[in-house]
């Protein structure tokens, strides 16, 4: 077991590199000067020059890869061109912010999908698998900015309950970290919600028809037991592939989602950073990013012989 | 025939065809009629509230919503059309590649695919816009780009499933160029999947290019696109609220249309449903 | 053209003119009710206020852009800083003397003014900051404008205590623009005590002077401020950065809210307290939310800053004077300024803002609007249709919404123009390396039309982003920087005069602001720089406005 997350591991490494010099090459060919840009309105030839000279932009890019590429090897991940912040820690803090908005929403998606997913199944072709399909698919079309749009409109100017922006972390003050993330999570939760009902109706679908279902019924099983005992493990372990690559793709920030709200995430510190040209912020965060929605989805490889018994590790 | 394969569709699914059909036509009528120049800006008659006159309301510059909105189906619907086609034309190319030479071509390719896949869809898209520079060509490209990894994934996966059958090999057997299996055998049957796959990209199009004019860069300005129009009209949402609800609407309906059209494209094409049906 | 011997105090001379007028009666009024609302001033609270994105350091004039000057005034003073109506007065300096040749300055310092660490403010502490930001290593911005290596040439070649409340600068030359460059905003040249640096040189925090410390920095959230118990005043009315600038609350909290709906919505449900410089298409609503509900006041104020068309003179068609001047008579001034601020702001295309004392009727006579000369002009200098790009972005509204209005004009008259709407990196690289046909631009608030016509106006052989490369106007712009104040007069309008000449680039209008407030934050008044000022402010938590309907 523990070889092959070995194996699995160093896998991984052939992709990482190509995303690294994918990311350095492409923010590189962005036009746009991030000295021009730390000068604002005060520049001239000389400054340009010297603020170039002071961010290790005078190099050819190659050279400033491989040099950027040896500091990674250390744990160095640079500092910001902008704000001189470093930019390892910075990518931790934003990430903890990240998570607080992303699990819950996660949590209550998988919460609410699964069990929707497996009704729909169950009552195939009457008026409750419609009507959850009807839902889910509703859900899927409504694009999440919008739900946020909507949903500030509502509960921040029409019938102002709630607040509409700015982050509190959980550990300073939880009721307040709680009122602010319900419009944020309400926003993200619902594409989540449809997307893993679908997936959960399907694989449960599938496996209704399978012989073993037959067979149990056939045995006299009550059906609660048929649905929690057979259906439910072998259904869910497909659906599992889709789990982790939502909780992948949402862990690399939801940009859209924390900019409307202004949380600071992840997502934000990487759309900031592309437009400021803050290359070393952008680099590190793309290639955290990426390598965390990798190791989720190694993980769910290897959580999925747990719950699917036909697939053994090889 | 035609008409059989419409009325076998579920009643969802025959609403949605007339509703994308009401859309496409709208792009159309565009070119022919519009009751307002959508460029023509008219100070007094800004941020006016839907009435006979303006159907939809006016903008903050005072331009006519509802002939945008009918130019800006146009827009919408073209460039997530072509960026489907190019992500299809990209992925089919690499994939089948990959599939059908395998070894070290395949590996290479994948690991090329993999690390596009695991970069986040929409940033990706940002930075490669902010290259190429905003455009329908620019949201097309970039986007087209994202999205070829989805489909040479599938694209792969059907051609190593089928590489190995028979017909393949008979081909083969009987003197054929490999080129000409490839195209012969291998192309037409990754159809299905890949129409089902299209026709998630393209919603997936369709709300990313809204997502991008959200973070400031899409369809440039005087043209309208509905994403454009949304992010636009973000600013005015406590005291005209239409100009968010209008295109967020439409857009939401054209997604719903597409996403249940699609799921009964899946269940026409998709083998595994088909013998449930059965 | 050399200064008598005087004494800065007060710095501006004006002549009796209606704006100068206007002004004066409204700087009384201000004044008046300063004086009679000072005494109710109620100390306590906590003030938030929205900021579109993080700031860039703690460090004044090092690492910075608008929104980190705006935090840091508070926190850090100079020795001048500019009044309301943008003249240079005195701040931490009580007096200020300047020799008979224009090349001493003279500061004497305030007495008991204490930084934040306790320690009173002397001569050395102003000699150490000063020794400091001209060092290199620094990294001071605006380090060419005093060692000599920037176009005016100006150096200071000593700057020394000559007792424990005085100090005294030493130029290579005389210059009447060397106090308006130390008062200037984004260098912000601030008195801090040694404490704000670690031992090795490298800035650790700032310790200043000024009414309100550095709190908590949480970096993608924003930056607190504390209420400088200790803060001594000055006496005269608040003015400017200077004056009176008595904090009465407790905690600045500068939060940061990109989203500007988001922003709004914020200040509606009272989570902020106070937004600035918000865009006039975003009045709309908030006018709308004050009459209705009444818990929010805005107060709308014209800015220093320029808006412009920027027109490619390299360009072989463009270049043209014929070309440029068809452009002009294209473009409907009034229009557009009506256009993208609703009417708030009066069209003005010379550099010399319409608010300064040195605008007159003159700087009004600008090309008139006639789409038909503009089309025969434009035929006459060559152009046949071929397809202009005009840069914008969406960044900054004003430049966007010009650039919708400017297309609508040119489309009108004949030209075949294309928005690009690029990010804002990206258009300002493109404006420094002089790549673009047409830009939708914007100059920020210059405090001297002498300073305007510097950024613009010099020797493209140096540097690309400067749009005037005429001889005569240089030497012109030269001479202003040491000119009296009847010599400015004349100087402007004549660089007017042959601005309009040769069109160098279009003026738009000098754009319009709003900030707003929730109604309980008491006597907060806007001005010309467009960033808020929080001292003499205070909560009054009696008015909430009208309960929900």
């Amino acid at each position: 077991m523990i070889r092959y997350m070995g194996i699995k591991l160093a896998l991984l490494l052939p992709t990482l590199f190509v995303v690294s010099a994918l990311i350095f090459g492409l923010i590189r060919q962005i036009p746009g000067d991030p000295a021009a840009i730390l000068l604002g309105d005060n520049q001239n030839a000389a400054a340009l020059a010297a603020v170039n000279e002071e961010l290790g932009l005078n190099d050819t890019v190659a050279a400033q890869y491989f040099s950027w590429l040896s500091k990674l090897g250390s744990g160095d991940f640079g500092q910001s061109l902008m704000t001189k912040e470093a930019v390892l820690p910075a990518i931790g803090k934003r990430f903890l912010v990240t998570l607080q908005v992303v699990l819950p929403a996660f949590l209550i998606a998988v919460f609410i999908a699964l069990p929707a997913g497996l009704a729909a199944a169950y009552y195939q072709k009457t008026w409750i698998d419609r009507l959850i399909v009807v839902v889910a698919t509703f859900s899927l079309s409504v694009p999440s900015f919008w739900m946020a749009l909507l949903l500030i409109y509502q509960f921040g100017i029409d019938w102002p309950i709630l607040p509409t922006g700015g982050f509190v972390d959980i550990a300073s003050d939880l009721r307040e970290a709680i009122r602010h993330l319900i419009l944020p999570v309400t926003a993200l939760v619902f594409v989540e919600i449809a997307i893993l009902t679908r997936i959960m109706r399907a694989s449960a679908i599938e496996v209704m028809q399978q012989d073993y279902i037959v067979h149990a019924r056939a045995k006299g099983i009550s059906e609660m037991q048929v649905v929690f005992k057979h259906v439910f493990p072998n259904a869910f372990a497909p659906s599992l592939t889709v789990i982790g690559l939502i909780l992948g793709s949402l862990l690399s920030g939801t940009a859209v989602i924390e900019t409307v709200f202004g949380i600071p995430g992840l997502g934000r510190f990487i759309v900031d950073a592309i437009y400021a040209r803050d290359y070393p912020v952008i680099q590190g965060t793309l290639l955290f990013v990426v390598a965390i929605y990798l190791l989720v989805n190694l993980l769910t490889d290897l959580l999925y012989p747990l719950f699917d018994p036909r697939v053994r590790l090889s | 025939m035609k008409y059989r394969a419409i009325a076998g569709l579920s009643k969802g699914a025959q609403s949605s065809l007339v509703l994308l059909s009401i859309v496409a036509l709208s792009a159309l009528v565009a070119h022919v009629y519009l009751p307002y120049d959508p460029l023509a800006l008219n100070i007094e008659h800004r941020l006016q509230g839907p009435s006979l006159e303006h159907l939809f309301g006016t903008d903050f510059f005072g331009r006519d919503m509802f002939s945008r909105m009918l130019v800006g189906a146009g827009v919408s619907l073209r460039v997530s059309f072509f960026s489907v086609v190019f992500a299809t034309l990209l992925g089919t190319l690499v994939g089948a590649c990959a599939g059908y030479y395998g070894g070290w071509t395949d590996r290479l390719f994948m690991i090329c695919v993999d690390a596009v896949l695991a970069m986040p869809g929409i940033l990706l898209a940002l930075v490669l816009m902010l290259i190429i520079g905003a455009g329908e060509a620019g949201v097309v490209l970039a986007l087209g780009l994202a999205y070829a990894p989805t489909v040479a994934r599938t694209v792969r996966g059907t051609v190593l499933s089928i590489r190995e059958k028979e017909f393949v090999e008979a081909a083969s057997v009987m003197g054929m160029s490999s080129r000409y299996a490839l195209l012969r055998h291998i192309v037409p049957n990754t159809f299905g999947p890949l129409t089902v796959l299209c026709s998630s990209l393209f919603a997936q199009a369709l709300l990313s290019e809204s997502a991008l004019s959200f973070l400031g860069l899409g369809i440039p300005p005087p043209y309208p696109s509905w994403g454009g129009m949304l992010a636009d009209g973000r600013q005015f949402i406590s005291q005209a609220p239409w100009l968010c609800l209008i295109p967020g609407a439409a857009i939401s309906l054209t997604l719903l249309s597409i996403n249940t059209l699609g799921d009964a494209l899946r269940d026409k094409l998709d083998p595994r449903t088909r013998r449930r049906m059965q | 053209m050399k200064q008598a011997l005087n004494d800065i105090h007060p710095p501006v001379r004006l002549r009796p003119q209606p704006a100068y007028i206007c002004m004066l009666i409204a700087v009384c009024l201000l004044i008046y009710t300063d004086l009679t609302r000072a005494a109710e001033g109620k100390t306590g609270g906590e003030l938030v206020i929205a900021i579109s994105s993080d700031i860039r350091s703690t460090n004044p004039g090092v690492n910075r852009d608008g929104n980190t000057d705006a935090v840091l005034y508070h926190i850090v003073e100079s020795l001048v800083a500019f009044a309301d109506d943008s003249s240079v007065k005195p701040l931490l300096a009580e007096r200020i003397h300047i020799s008979g040749d224009g090349r001493t300055y003279q500061f004497t310092l305030r007495k008991g003014v204490y930084f934040h660490n306790g320690t009173e403010l002397k001569a050395e502490h102003v000699v150490w900051s000063w020794r400091r930001l001209l060092d290199p290593a620094t990294g001071f911005r605006c380090l060419d404008w005093y060692d000599g290596q920037g176009n005016t040439g100006l150096r200071i070649e000593e700057i020394k205590a000559t007792n424990d409340y005085q100090v005294e600068f030493q130029l290579n030359k005389a210059s009447s623009l060397f106090l308006h460059r130390m008062a200037n905003l984004q260098c912000l040249t601030g008195i801090v005590h040694p404490d704000s640096v670690n031992a090795d040189g490298t800035w650790k925090r700032p310790v200043g002077t000024g009414p309100y410390s550095l709190g908590k920095w949480k970096r993608g959230e924003g930056v607190y401020l504390h209420r400088f118990r200790r803060y001594s005043s000055r006496s005269e009315a608040r003015d400017g950065l200077t004056g009176n600038k008595t904090p009465y609350l407790d905690t600045l909290f500068f939060r940061i809210t990109p989203d500007p709906t988001a922003a709004m919505a914020a200040l509606f449900s009272g989570a902020v307290d106070l937004l600035f410089a918000v865009p006039p298409s975003a009045r709309h609503s908030l006018a709308d939310r004050a009459q209705r509900r009444g818990d929010i006041k805005l107060y709308d104020y014209l800015t220093l800053d320029w808006t412009t068309l920027l027109i490619q003179s390299d360009h072989p068609l463009l270049g043209k004077p014929t070309m440029r001047r068809a452009i002009a008579h294209a473009l409907a001034h009034n229009q557009i300024a009506e256009f993208s601020t609703l009417g708030m702001a009066p069209a003005n295309a010379s550099a010399v803002q319409s608010i300064s004392p040195y605008f007159n009727e003159k700087h009004t006579q600008w090309l008139d609007y006639n789409p038909q000369k503009a089309r025969q002009l434009s035929l006459a200098a060559g152009y046949q249709g071929e397809e202009l790009v005009l840069q914008t972005n969406r960044k900054y509204s004003y430049m966007f919404d010009n650039a919708i209005a400017i297309q609508a004009m040119l489309h009108a008259a004949g030209f075949n123009v294309r928005l690009q709407v690029l990010d804002w990196a990206s258009q300002l690289s493109n404006f420094l390396k002089g790549e673009f046909q047409l830009s939708s631009f914007g100059y920020s608030a210059r405090s001297h039309p002498a300073l305007l016509f510097g950024t613009f106006t010099g020797d493209r052989g140096v540097s690309l982003n400067y749009q005037w490369d005429d001889p005569i106007a240089r030497s012109l712009v030269a001479a202003l920087e040491n000119a009296s104040e009847e010599e400015t007069h004349k100087i402007l309008d004549q660089l007017f005069t042959r601005y309009r000449e040769q069109v160098p680039m279009i003026g738009l209008y000098n754009d319009h602001n709003t900030d707003v407030t929730r109604r309980r934050v008491k006597n907060y008044q806007p001005w010309a720089f467009g960033r808020p000022r929080l001292w003499g402010v205070w909560l009054d938590e009696t008015l909430a406005g009208k309960p929900d309907p």
